[in-house]
C-alpha cells in the first residue's frame, strides 16, 4: 500500500468497482441489521407494555379485601395500542388480559388447589397478544391470605 | 503563500481505499451499537417483567406466611414451594409477642436469566386496635353539638363528622366521610384545615362475639378484682356455682377496686368510685358507670403539661393506673331510671329513640342486634336487688347511681351505645370508643386523651402497657419492604 501512494497513482476502476461492491454489501448487512433491530426494539416494547398492564392488575388485585376476590373463573378485559407506525401496519396492538382466582391449601405441606375456602386464594394475571402473528404471553402469579 | 493542503493530496496520490475502510468502520460501528443496545433494552424488558413476576411471587409467600402463622403460632417457615413458574421459601422469626418478621425468598429461573427478589415484613397477630389511638371515637357519625365541648387529643368517626356551633378540638379530626362545622368554625388546633382529613379510611373495631379469647387471656393473666383485701373476681366471674354473672363494684379511697390484669364479667357490670391498678374488665352484656369513676393514683396531670412532650408524660406516669372497660353491649352512664330527658317528651327518649340509631339487624356481625335500641337495651337484664356484691341498704338501680357525673377516668369500649346524663363540667380522662353516642351533658364536656393507651408504644418495650385490650382478630401489617 505505502509503494502504492508513493507511486502517485489513481485507482483503476477495477479497484473502485470492487470498493463499491464492498461498500454495497455493508450497507445491505447494515440495513437488514437495522430491521432486526427495529423489531426487537418493538418486541422490548411491546414486552414492557404487556408486563405494565399486567402489573396494573395485579396491584388492584392486591389491594382488594380477600373476600371482593371472586373464585374460580378467568375474566378477561382487553387493551388495544395504537401502533400505527409499527411494525405490523394494522394501527393497533391488542392486549388480552386474564385473571384467574383460585382456592388453595396444603396437603402434606405442599401447596395446591382447594375447592373450598380456606382462606388463601391463588391470583393468576396473564396477558396474551399477538406479534408479527406469533402468540405471545405473560404470566404473573401471587397469593392472597385472608386476615390482613 | 505557504501550501497547506494535506500531504498525500498535493502527492495526486489516491485516497479511495482509507475511505472505504473508514466508512466501513463507521457502519460497522454503529452497527454494532445499535445492536449491543437494542440487546441491552431487549434484556431489561425481559429482566424488568422477571422481576415484577418474581416479587409478585414473593409477595405471595408472605401471604402464604401470613396465612400459616393466622392458623399456627408455631409455624416456622418453608423452603422451596413452587407456585407458578418459580419458587419460595419463607423464614419466620417471633421477635415479640404476637409480633413475627417473615423474609420471603422467591426465585424465577429462567435459562441463564435467574430473579431473585426477597421481602421482609413485620405482621402482628390478632393486634391491639388502633381506634385507642383517640379520645373519642364513633364506628359511625361522630357529632360534637354544643360550643362547651372541649376534646384535647385526636377524635375520629368512620363516618361524618359534624361540629356544630364552635366546640373546641385540640388535636387531629379524621373522618370516613366529610367533616362539616355548620358554619361555625370548630375552636382549637382541630380548626386548622391542615388537622382535618375527611375521607379517612375506616378503622376496624374489634369484635366481642365471643369472649373466650378473653377468658383465656384472664385465665392465663390470673386476673383479679380486689376490694378491700377480698377478690371478688377471680379470672370470669359467672363462670363458677354461685355467680350470677352480673356484679356490683363499688369503690372507695379507702378502698379502691383493685384491678390486676384480665377479668371477664359474663353478664352486666355496675362499677363506680375509684378504682386502681392496671387492667381490663370485660363484660358479655352492658356497663353502667353508675357514678364518677376516677383512678386512685392516676396520671399526675391529664394531658402532658406545656413543655413535656407525649414521651415525657408517659415515662412519668408508666407506673400510674390504667383502665380499660370493654363491653358487648352498651355502656350506660349515670341514673337511666331517672326523669333523664332532655327537652323531650319521655326519660327514655334521649337513650334511645331521639339519639340511637336504627341499625341494620346485626351489621358488625357480633351476634348484639342493632335495630333501633329499646328500653330493654339500656335497663340491667335482672332487678339490681339480683346482682351480686351489692352494698347493704341499696333496692333500686336508682340508690347506687347518679345522674351529675364529673369525672370519669379509663378507656372505653363498646361497637354498641355510650350513652347517658352527666352533671357539670363533666371529664372524660381517657378514651371514648363506640358506635353511637349520646353523651348528654350539663354545662361543659372535656374529653382528655391518655397518651399512655397509643398504638405506638406497642412495640416500645420502655412504654408499651399491657392492659389486655380489645384486639382484631386477623394480622396487622406493620412494615414492608424489599431486601437484597
Amino acid at each position: 500500500m505505502k509503494k502504492h501512494l508513493k507511486n502517485k497513482r489513481g485507482f483503476t476502476l477495477i479497484e473502485v468497482c470492487i470498493g463499491i461492491i464492498i461498500l454495497g454489501y455493508a450497507m445491505i448487512i447494515v440495513a437488514k441489521l437495522f430491521g432486526s433491530v427495529t423489531i426487537s426494539a418493538k418486541a422490548s416494547e411491546f414486552e414492557t407494555l404487556a408486563s405494565n398492564f399486567a402489573r396494573a392488575k395485579m396491584e388492584d388485585l392486591k389491594n382488594r379485601t380477600y373476600d371482593s376476590l371472586p373464585d374460580g373463573v378467568w375474566t378477561s378485559d382487553v387493551w388495544a395500542v395504537d401502533i400505527s407506525q409499527g411494525l405490523t401496519k394494522t394501527g393497533t396492538l391488542v392486549f388480552n388480559r386474564q385473571v384467574k382466582i383460585t382456592y388453595m391449601q396444603t396437603v402434606g405441606g405442599v401447596l395446591t388447589t382447594s375447592s373450598t375456602d380456606q382462606g388463601l386464594k391463588r391470583v393468576d394475571v396473564m396477558v396474551v397478544w399477538d406479534e408479527r402473528g406469533k402468540t405471545r404471553d405473560m404470566e404473573f402469579t401471587s397469593l392472597v391470605a385472608r386476615g390482613l | 503563500m505557504k501550501n497547506k493542503l494535506p500531504r498525500f493530496i498535493k502527492q495526486n496520490q489516491g485516497f479511495a481505499a482509507i475511505t472505504l475502510i473508514g466508512l466501513i468502520l463507521i457502519i460497522f460501528i454503529t452497527g454494532s451499537t445499535l445492536v449491543i443496545l437494542t440487546h441491552i433494552n431487549n434484556k431489561n424488558a425481559i429482566h424488568s417483567k422477571k422481576s415484577s413476576e418474581c416479587l409478585y411471587l414473593a409477595d405471595g409467600g408472605i401471604e402464604k406466611a401470613i396465612w400459616e402463622v393466622t392458623k399456627d403460632d408455631t409455624y416456622a417457615g418453608e423452603n422451596n414451594t413452587s407456585l407458578g413458574t418459580g419458587s419460595f421459601s419463607i423464614s419466620v422469626n417471633n421477635i415479640a409477642s404476637s409480633r413475627y418478621e417473615l423474609i420471603s425468598t422467591a426465585i424465577m429461573p429462567t435459562g441463564t436469566l435467574s430473579v431473585t427478589k426477597k421481602i421482609k415484613a413485620v405482621i402482628e397477630k390478632d393486634p391491639i386496635s388502633r381506634v385507642f389511638d383517640y379520645c373519642y371515637f364513633i364506628n359511625n357519625w361522630g357529632w360534637y353539638w354544643g360550643h362547651d365541648i372541649t376534646a384535647y387529643g385526636d377524635v375520629r368517626s368512620n363516618g361524618r363528622f359534624d361540629f356544630v356551633d364552635g366546640p373546641r378540638v385540640e388535636g387531629n379530626i379524621y373522618a370516613g366521610a366529610e367533616i362539616d362545622d355548620h358554619g361555625t368554625p370548630i375552636r382549637g388546633s382541630g380548626g386548622d384545615p391542615a388537622n382535618q382529613h375527611q375521607f379517612s379510611e375506616q378503622l376496624p373495631m374489634p369484635n366481642l362475639q365471643s369472649l373466650d379469647y378473653y377468658e383465656d387471656k384472664a385465665a392465663a393473666s390470673s386476673g383479679t378484682v380486689v376490694i378491700n383485701g377480698a377478690t371478688v373476681i377471680n379470672e370470669v366471674y359467672g363462670d363458677d356455682a354461685g355467680e350470677s354473672g352480673n356484679i356490683v363494684l363499688v369503690g372507695t379511697a379507702a378502698h379502691p377496686i383493685e384491678i390486676n390484669g384480665t377479668v371477664v364479667v359474663r353478664g352486666d357490670l355496675v362499677i363506680k368510685g375509684e378504682v386502681t391498678g392496671k387492667g381490663t374488665i370485660y363484660t358479655g352484656r352492658n356497663i353502667y358507670v353508675a357514678d364518677n369513676l376516677e383512678y386512685k393514683n392516676g396520671p399526675a396531670t391529664p394531658r402532658p403539661t406545656t413543655g413535656q412532650t407525649a414521651d415525657q408524660w408517659v415515662d412519668a406516669n408508666k407506673d400510674n393506673d390504667m383502665v380499660a372497660y370493654a363491653a358487648r353491649g352498651n355502656i350506660i352512664l349515670g341514673d337511666y331510671t331517672k326523669d333523664t330527658h332532655y327537652g323531650y317528651g319521655g326519660y327514655d327518649q334521649w337513650y334511645s329513640d331521639q339519639y340511637l340509631f336504627d341499625m341494620d339487624a346485626d351489621p358488625n356481625e357480633d351476634g348484639v342486634s342493632e335495630r333501633k335500641y329499646n328500653w330493654t337495651d339500656v335497663e340491667t337484664q335482672t332487678a339490681i336487688t339480683n346482682f351480686d356484691n351489692l352494698p347493704a341498704g341499696v333496692t333500686n338501680f336508682g340508690g347506687l347511681a347518679s345522674n351529675y357525673t364529673t369525672k370519669i377516668e379509663g378507656l372505653f369500649y363498646t361497637n354498641h351505645a355510650w350513652a347517658g346524663r352527666t352533671g357539670n363540667d363533666v371529664q372524660f380522662d381517657g378514651s371514648i370508643i363506640s358506635k353511637d353516642e349520646a353523651i348528654i351533658y350539663r354545662s361543659g364536656l372535656t374529653f382528655s386523651y391518655d397518651e399512655r393507651a397509643n398504638s405506638r408504644y406497642n412495640s416500645d418495650p420502655n412504654r408499651f402497657i399491657d392492659l389486655g385490650l380489645p384486639r382484631i382478630r386477623g394480622v396487622y401489617l406493620v412494615s414492608w419492604q424489599e431486601i437484597r
